[in-house]
């Protein structure tokens, strides 16, 4: 416990954030670690490419269904570390 | 309409399942199962902004070869119900919502909102063509992720058409 800590206190210094991610497509969560002032677009495009989503407009919404906007930081969202985040696109309908 | 042989959509389908399955189970309020002998597949939930009950369907032959023809039907009895379909609502940072005032799913995704079977888009092109349709709007090239954008448009959907 006190190493998990030490090790997120060296994260926060590093200016860093550790997300558990929610593909639709994969039954298993995969684990990513960003910088907290990278945008949440590309942070979810990232994502999106490691579950093998190819195009699309992704991005992240919590838990509850709360979209994330894709232009603002992951710390402009208040993202915190070890959040669970799904990963949804926001394409929108036609 | 059959686009790819029985036994290829079956594969396909019960490679997804697990997916489909695990979607469902982080979900606070859907239930989902895929028939494979029926090639379809039933989903309930209820509305988040109403609590009317809604049962969703799939008609999934020819899939993934062509998208499958979603329908929102009575929960009770199964029939097509046209004032189960959910109201298009406002989602910050989307676009427009997948649930068309025609009552149909307006996606690349969805069949019948192609003008061949009598949707309103005759511009998306073959039905084949459909993972790459319209690359500006909704992208689920898979069951697990039509679930998440139509769980997701209801999230912002004010209750079901009258």
């Amino acid at each position: 416990m006190t190493i998990e800590t030490d090790q997120d206190d060296l994260a926060t210094k590093r200016g860093e954030v550790t997300v558990i991610v929610y593909a639709p497509r994969t039954p298993e969560s995969q684990t990513f670690t960003f910088q907290r002032n990278e945008r949440v677009g590309d942070a979810a495009r990232t994502a999106a490419a490691a579950f093998g989503y190819e195009g699309g407009n992704p991005s992240f919404a919590t838990e509850k269904n709360v979209v994330l906007d894709r232009t603002k930081s992951l710390e402009a969202e208040h993202v915190h570390d070890h959040q669970s985040l799904n990963l949804v696109d926001v394409g929108g309908g036609v | 309409m059959t686009a790819v042989p029985i036994a290829v959509t079956r594969a396909v389908l019960a490679d997804e399942a697990s997916a489909v399955a695990a979607w469902v189970s982080r979900q606070q309020d859907w239930e989902a199962a895929i028939d494979l002998d029926a090639l379809q597949l039933t989903a309930r939930t209820t509305h988040p902004a109403t609590g009317t009950p809604l049962r969703i369907e799939a008609d999934l032959d020819g899939y993934p070869a062509i998208p499958p023809v979603w329908r929102f039907l009575d929960p009770a009895t199964g029939q097509p119900l046209p004032y189960a379909f959910p109201q298009g609502g406002t989602i910050p940072g989307i676009s427009g919502s997948i649930f068309h005032s025609n009552r149909v799913i307006c996606a690349p995704w969805s069949r019948l909102a192609y003008a061949e079977h009598g949707g309103p888009h005759g511009d998306w092109g073959d039905l084949t063509n459909w993972k790459n349709a319209a690359p500006a709007y909704t992208k689920a090239d898979t069951i697990a992720d039509m679930l998440s954008q139509i769980a997701l448009h209801l999230s912002a959907s004010p209750g079901t058409h009258p």
